[in-house]
Protein backbone atom coordinates (compact mmCIF):
# COMPACT_ATOMS: atom_id res chain seq x y z
CA UNK A 1 0.00 0.00 0.00
CA UNK A 2 1.21 3.44 -0.86
CA UNK A 3 0.96 6.06 1.86
CA UNK A 4 -1.19 9.15 1.39
CA UNK A 5 2.02 11.13 0.93
CA UNK A 6 3.20 8.77 -1.80
CA UNK A 7 -0.19 8.81 -3.53
CA UNK A 8 0.03 12.58 -3.55
CA UNK A 9 3.68 12.79 -4.59
CA UNK A 10 3.30 10.39 -7.49
CA UNK A 11 -0.22 11.41 -8.48
CA UNK A 12 0.80 12.45 -12.00
CA UNK A 13 2.60 9.21 -12.88
CA UNK A 14 0.37 6.65 -11.19
CA UNK A 15 -2.41 7.03 -13.80
CA UNK A 16 -0.08 6.03 -16.63
CA UNK A 17 -1.08 2.71 -18.25
CA UNK A 18 1.14 -0.01 -16.82
CA UNK A 19 2.14 2.08 -13.79
CA UNK A 20 -0.36 2.36 -10.94
CA UNK A 21 0.38 1.41 -7.31
CA UNK A 22 1.93 -1.90 -8.39
CA UNK A 23 4.35 -0.15 -10.71
CA UNK A 24 5.19 2.44 -8.09
CA UNK A 25 5.94 -0.36 -5.66
CA UNK A 26 8.42 -1.80 -8.16
CA UNK A 27 10.26 1.52 -8.10
CA UNK A 28 10.07 1.74 -4.32
CA UNK A 29 11.54 -1.74 -3.98
CA UNK A 30 14.36 -1.08 -6.46
CA UNK A 31 17.95 -0.70 -5.32
CA UNK A 32 20.03 1.27 -7.77
CA UNK A 33 23.67 2.34 -7.85
CA UNK A 34 24.56 5.46 -9.80
CA UNK A 35 28.26 5.66 -10.60
CA UNK A 36 29.19 9.29 -11.10
CA UNK A 37 27.48 12.36 -9.66
CA UNK A 38 28.62 14.86 -12.27
CA UNK A 39 26.74 16.12 -15.30
CA UNK A 40 25.06 12.86 -16.26
CA UNK A 41 24.63 11.90 -12.63
CA UNK A 42 22.89 15.16 -11.77
CA UNK A 43 20.24 14.44 -14.35
CA UNK A 44 19.88 10.71 -13.67
CA UNK A 45 19.79 11.09 -9.91
CA UNK A 46 17.23 13.86 -9.93
CA UNK A 47 14.93 11.90 -12.23
CA UNK A 48 15.22 8.63 -10.32
CA UNK A 49 14.75 10.24 -6.93
CA UNK A 50 11.76 12.23 -8.12
CA UNK A 51 10.20 9.11 -9.66
CA UNK A 52 10.49 7.33 -6.32
CA UNK A 53 13.25 4.77 -6.78
CA UNK A 54 13.44 3.48 -3.22
CA UNK A 55 17.16 3.07 -2.70
CA UNK A 56 19.85 5.00 -4.53
CA UNK A 57 23.56 4.63 -3.88
CA UNK A 58 25.67 7.52 -5.20
CA UNK A 59 29.31 6.75 -5.92
CA UNK A 60 31.71 9.62 -6.61
CA UNK A 61 34.99 10.63 -4.99
CA UNK A 62 35.21 14.17 -6.40
CA UNK A 63 34.57 17.47 -4.72
CA UNK A 64 32.40 20.21 -6.19
CA UNK A 65 34.29 22.85 -8.15
CA UNK A 66 33.15 26.12 -9.66
CA UNK A 67 33.77 24.68 -13.11
CA UNK A 68 31.21 21.93 -12.47
CA UNK A 69 28.30 24.24 -12.03
CA UNK A 70 27.51 24.81 -15.71
CA UNK A 71 26.14 21.29 -15.92
CA UNK A 72 26.08 19.60 -12.52
CA UNK A 73 22.75 20.93 -11.43
CA UNK A 74 22.61 19.03 -8.15
CA UNK A 75 25.01 21.54 -6.66
CA UNK A 76 25.03 25.19 -5.78
CA UNK A 77 27.82 27.71 -5.38
CA UNK A 78 27.63 27.04 -1.65
CA UNK A 79 28.59 23.41 -2.27
CA UNK A 80 31.99 24.25 -3.73
CA UNK A 81 34.65 22.27 -1.87
CA UNK A 82 32.22 19.67 -0.57
CA UNK A 83 32.33 16.02 -1.56
CA UNK A 84 29.85 15.44 -4.36
CA UNK A 85 28.38 12.16 -3.15
CA UNK A 86 27.13 13.39 0.24
CA UNK A 87 26.17 16.79 -1.21
CA UNK A 88 24.07 15.02 -3.85
CA UNK A 89 22.58 12.76 -1.21
CA UNK A 90 21.53 15.77 0.87
CA UNK A 91 20.01 17.47 -2.17
CA UNK A 92 18.02 14.39 -3.14
CA UNK A 93 16.85 13.90 0.43
CA UNK A 94 15.27 17.35 0.19
CA UNK A 95 13.69 16.46 -3.15
CA UNK A 96 12.23 13.18 -1.92
CA UNK A 97 12.50 12.32 1.78
CA UNK A 98 10.50 9.10 1.25
CA UNK A 99 13.42 7.30 -0.42
CA UNK A 100 16.78 6.15 0.92
CA UNK A 101 19.85 7.76 -0.59
CA UNK A 102 23.33 6.74 0.49
CA UNK A 103 26.67 8.14 -0.60
CA UNK A 104 29.96 6.41 -1.24
CA UNK A 105 32.72 8.97 -1.70
CA UNK A 106 35.21 6.57 -3.27
CA UNK A 107 36.91 6.12 -6.60
CA UNK A 108 35.75 2.96 -8.32
CA UNK A 109 38.48 0.38 -8.71
CA UNK A 110 38.90 -3.35 -8.94
CA UNK A 111 39.31 -3.42 -5.17
CA UNK A 112 35.95 -1.90 -4.23
CA UNK A 113 33.87 -2.94 -7.24
CA UNK A 114 31.98 -5.56 -5.24
CA UNK A 115 31.11 -3.08 -2.52
CA UNK A 116 30.04 -0.48 -5.07
CA UNK A 117 27.34 -2.71 -6.56
CA UNK A 118 26.55 -4.92 -3.53
CA UNK A 119 22.84 -5.52 -3.08
CA UNK A 120 21.80 -3.41 -6.06
CA UNK A 121 19.50 -4.54 -8.86
CA UNK A 122 21.05 -2.42 -11.58
CA UNK A 123 23.90 -0.05 -12.36
CA UNK A 124 23.75 3.40 -13.91
CA UNK A 125 26.92 4.44 -15.69
CA UNK A 126 27.16 8.21 -15.32
CA UNK A 127 30.94 8.27 -15.31
CA UNK A 128 33.35 10.43 -17.27
CA UNK A 129 36.01 8.00 -18.46
CA UNK A 130 36.11 4.75 -20.40
CA UNK A 131 38.40 2.62 -18.16
CA UNK A 132 36.08 2.93 -15.17
CA UNK A 133 33.04 2.41 -17.37
CA UNK A 134 34.58 -0.85 -18.56
CA UNK A 135 35.20 -1.90 -14.96
CA UNK A 136 31.52 -1.37 -14.22
CA UNK A 137 30.71 -3.29 -17.38
CA UNK A 138 32.78 -6.23 -16.15
CA UNK A 139 30.95 -6.46 -12.86
CA UNK A 140 27.61 -5.97 -14.61
CA UNK A 141 28.30 -8.86 -16.99
CA UNK A 142 29.76 -11.16 -14.35
CA UNK A 143 26.77 -10.64 -12.03
CA UNK A 144 24.08 -10.33 -14.67
CA UNK A 145 23.20 -6.79 -13.61
CA UNK A 146 21.65 -4.42 -16.15
CA UNK A 147 23.89 -1.45 -16.99
CA UNK A 148 22.53 1.85 -18.23
CA UNK A 149 25.14 3.83 -20.14
CA UNK A 150 25.39 7.41 -21.34
CA UNK A 151 28.28 9.54 -22.61
CA UNK A 152 28.70 13.11 -23.79
CA UNK A 153 31.08 15.40 -25.64
CA UNK A 154 30.12 19.01 -26.22
CA UNK A 155 26.72 19.00 -27.88
CA UNK A 156 27.01 15.29 -28.74
CA UNK A 157 25.69 12.42 -26.66
CA UNK A 158 25.06 8.70 -26.79
CA UNK A 159 23.30 6.09 -24.72
CA UNK A 160 22.69 2.36 -24.67
CA UNK A 161 21.40 -0.28 -22.29
CA UNK A 162 23.16 -3.52 -21.47
CA UNK A 163 21.21 -6.50 -20.12
CA UNK A 164 23.63 -9.38 -19.63
CA UNK A 165 23.92 -11.97 -20.94
CA UNK A 166 21.45 -11.41 -23.77
CA UNK A 167 22.72 -8.12 -25.15
CA UNK A 168 26.03 -6.68 -26.33
CA UNK A 169 28.04 -5.22 -23.48
CA UNK A 170 30.00 -1.97 -23.35
CA UNK A 171 33.19 -3.79 -24.35
CA UNK A 172 31.44 -5.04 -27.50
CA UNK A 173 30.69 -1.41 -28.30
CA UNK A 174 33.83 0.44 -27.23
CA UNK A 175 37.42 -0.37 -28.03
CA UNK A 176 38.57 3.13 -27.09
CA UNK A 177 37.46 6.73 -26.74
CA UNK A 178 38.76 10.18 -27.57
CA UNK A 179 41.26 11.07 -24.82
CA UNK A 180 41.65 14.33 -22.94
CA UNK A 181 39.45 16.73 -21.04
CA UNK A 182 35.96 16.69 -22.50
CA UNK A 183 34.16 19.98 -23.13
CA UNK A 184 30.51 19.72 -22.14
CA UNK A 185 27.52 21.98 -22.58
CA UNK A 186 25.22 21.60 -19.58
CA UNK A 187 22.19 20.72 -21.65
CA UNK A 188 23.83 17.64 -23.18
CA UNK A 189 24.26 15.54 -20.02
CA UNK A 190 20.79 16.72 -19.01
CA UNK A 191 19.41 15.16 -22.20
CA UNK A 192 21.45 11.97 -22.04
CA UNK A 193 21.05 11.52 -18.29
CA UNK A 194 17.31 11.80 -18.77
CA UNK A 195 17.50 9.10 -21.45
CA UNK A 196 19.35 6.86 -19.00
CA UNK A 197 16.79 7.51 -16.27
CA UNK A 198 13.99 6.78 -18.73
CA UNK A 199 15.58 3.44 -19.50
CA UNK A 200 15.91 2.62 -15.79
CA UNK A 201 12.29 3.43 -15.08
CA UNK A 202 11.12 1.42 -18.10
CA UNK A 203 13.25 -1.52 -17.04
CA UNK A 204 11.94 -1.47 -13.49
CA UNK A 205 8.34 -1.22 -14.65
CA UNK A 206 8.73 -3.67 -17.53
CA UNK A 207 7.43 -1.10 -19.97
CA UNK A 208 8.40 -0.16 -23.51
CA UNK A 209 11.41 -1.10 -25.61
CA UNK A 210 14.86 -0.77 -24.08
CA UNK A 211 17.93 0.56 -25.87
CA UNK A 212 19.46 -2.90 -25.86
CA UNK A 213 21.57 -3.70 -28.89
CA UNK A 214 21.11 -0.13 -30.00
CA UNK A 215 23.24 2.98 -29.56
CA UNK A 216 21.22 6.16 -29.43
CA UNK A 217 23.19 9.08 -30.84
CA UNK A 218 22.22 12.67 -30.07
CA UNK A 219 23.47 15.66 -32.02
CA UNK A 220 22.41 18.77 -30.14
CA UNK A 221 23.68 21.12 -32.82
CA UNK A 222 21.76 19.47 -35.64
CA UNK A 223 19.06 18.57 -33.09
CA UNK A 224 18.85 15.04 -34.36
CA UNK A 225 18.45 11.73 -32.63
CA UNK A 226 19.56 8.68 -34.58
CA UNK A 227 20.37 5.11 -33.68
CA UNK A 228 22.58 2.30 -34.85
CA UNK A 229 22.59 -1.38 -34.06
CA UNK A 230 25.28 -2.96 -31.90
CA UNK A 231 25.88 -6.70 -31.93
CA UNK A 232 27.56 -9.03 -29.47
CA UNK A 233 31.19 -9.70 -30.18
CA UNK A 234 31.83 -13.43 -29.80
CA UNK A 235 35.45 -12.59 -29.02
CA UNK A 236 34.57 -9.86 -26.49
CA UNK A 237 37.06 -9.83 -23.62
CA UNK A 238 34.19 -9.31 -21.18
CA UNK A 239 31.08 -11.10 -22.42
CA UNK A 240 32.50 -13.38 -25.13
CA UNK A 241 31.68 -16.99 -24.44
CA UNK A 242 35.19 -18.09 -23.58
CA UNK A 243 35.69 -15.12 -21.26
CA UNK A 244 32.60 -15.73 -19.11
CA UNK A 245 32.74 -17.84 -15.97
CA UNK A 246 31.75 -21.32 -17.09
CA UNK A 247 32.25 -20.42 -20.73
CA UNK A 248 33.67 -22.91 -23.15
CA UNK A 249 37.44 -22.49 -23.38
CA UNK A 250 39.58 -23.05 -26.43
CA UNK A 251 37.15 -22.10 -29.17
CA UNK B 1 32.33 0.55 -55.97
CA UNK B 2 30.48 3.59 -54.67
CA UNK B 3 30.04 3.87 -50.93
CA UNK B 4 28.12 6.67 -49.25
CA UNK B 5 30.24 7.70 -46.27
CA UNK B 6 29.07 9.81 -43.34
CA UNK B 7 31.33 11.42 -40.75
CA UNK B 8 30.11 12.13 -37.24
CA UNK B 9 29.89 15.75 -36.19
CA UNK B 10 32.74 15.33 -33.74
CA UNK B 11 35.03 13.99 -36.44
CA UNK B 12 34.12 16.81 -38.78
CA UNK B 13 34.60 19.30 -35.95
CA UNK B 14 38.04 17.99 -35.05
CA UNK B 15 39.04 17.99 -38.71
CA UNK B 16 37.74 21.52 -39.27
CA UNK B 17 35.17 20.18 -41.73
CA UNK B 18 31.90 21.33 -40.25
CA UNK B 19 31.23 23.38 -43.38
CA UNK B 20 31.59 20.26 -45.51
CA UNK B 21 28.61 18.01 -46.27
CA UNK B 22 28.24 15.34 -43.62
CA UNK B 23 28.15 12.60 -46.24
CA UNK B 24 30.21 12.01 -49.37
CA UNK B 25 30.60 9.36 -52.01
CA UNK B 26 33.77 7.30 -51.99
CA UNK B 27 35.06 4.65 -54.37
CA UNK B 28 36.59 1.94 -52.17
CA UNK B 29 36.09 -1.69 -51.23
CA UNK B 30 36.35 -1.80 -47.43
CA UNK B 31 35.70 0.51 -44.48
CA UNK B 32 39.43 0.91 -43.91
CA UNK B 33 39.96 1.83 -47.57
CA UNK B 34 37.10 4.32 -47.39
CA UNK B 35 38.78 5.98 -44.44
CA UNK B 36 42.10 6.12 -46.28
CA UNK B 37 40.42 7.82 -49.23
CA UNK B 38 38.71 10.35 -47.01
CA UNK B 39 41.87 11.12 -45.05
CA UNK B 40 43.64 11.58 -48.37
CA UNK B 41 40.96 14.06 -49.30
CA UNK B 42 40.96 15.75 -45.88
CA UNK B 43 44.41 15.34 -44.25
CA UNK B 44 43.26 17.29 -41.17
CA UNK B 45 41.39 14.14 -40.12
CA UNK B 46 44.52 12.00 -39.92
CA UNK B 47 45.52 12.72 -36.32
CA UNK B 48 41.99 11.94 -35.09
CA UNK B 49 41.74 8.47 -36.64
CA UNK B 50 45.34 7.21 -36.88
CA UNK B 51 48.23 7.22 -34.44
CA UNK B 52 51.71 8.43 -35.39
CA UNK B 53 52.59 5.00 -36.76
CA UNK B 54 49.52 5.03 -38.98
CA UNK B 55 47.54 2.47 -37.00
CA UNK B 56 43.83 3.01 -36.56
CA UNK B 57 42.96 4.59 -33.21
CA UNK B 58 40.66 2.48 -31.09
CA UNK B 59 38.29 5.42 -30.74
CA UNK B 60 37.39 5.13 -34.43
CA UNK B 61 34.13 3.26 -34.95
CA UNK B 62 32.60 2.04 -38.20
CA UNK B 63 28.93 1.42 -38.85
CA UNK B 64 27.68 -0.10 -42.10
CA UNK B 65 24.02 0.32 -42.92
CA UNK B 66 23.51 1.47 -39.33
CA UNK B 67 25.11 -1.59 -37.74
CA UNK B 68 28.39 -1.42 -35.83
CA UNK B 69 31.26 -3.41 -37.24
CA UNK B 70 33.41 -5.55 -35.02
CA UNK B 71 37.13 -4.74 -35.33
CA UNK B 72 37.75 -7.88 -37.38
CA UNK B 73 35.17 -6.64 -39.90
CA UNK B 74 36.93 -3.35 -40.64
CA UNK B 75 38.55 -4.90 -43.71
CA UNK B 76 35.43 -6.69 -44.91
CA UNK B 77 34.22 -6.08 -48.43
CA UNK B 78 31.46 -3.53 -48.86
CA UNK B 79 28.68 -3.71 -51.41
CA UNK B 80 27.80 -1.06 -53.92
CA UNK B 81 25.35 1.33 -52.29
CA UNK B 82 26.37 0.50 -48.73
CA UNK B 83 26.26 3.37 -46.27
CA UNK B 84 29.30 3.71 -44.03
CA UNK B 85 29.27 5.91 -40.93
CA UNK B 86 32.56 6.80 -39.22
CA UNK B 87 32.23 7.92 -35.62
CA UNK B 88 34.66 8.92 -32.90
CA UNK B 89 33.77 7.29 -29.60
CA UNK B 90 33.65 9.60 -26.57
CA UNK B 91 33.20 8.92 -22.88
CA UNK B 92 32.60 12.24 -21.14
CA UNK B 93 30.04 12.58 -18.41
Amino acid sequence: MLSDAELSRYARQLPLPGWGPDGQRKLTDARVVVAGAGGLGSSVLTCLAAAGVGYIRIVDSDTVEMGNLNRQTLYTTGDIGKLKAPAARDRLAMLNPDIEVVSLAESISGENLSDVVAGCHLIVDALDNLPTRLLLNEVAVSRGLPLFHGAVYGFQGSATTVVPPQTPCLRCLYQGAVPGKVPVVGVTPAVIGTVEATEVVKFLLGMGDLLTGRLLMYDGLGMRFSEVKVKKDPDCQTCGQHHLPGGKPGR
Amino acid sequence: MKIRVGLSYLLRQFGGLTAEPDTMEVAASTPLECLQVIVGRFPSLRQWVYDKEGSLLTSTMFFVNKEKLLPREFASTLKDGDELLIVLAFAGG
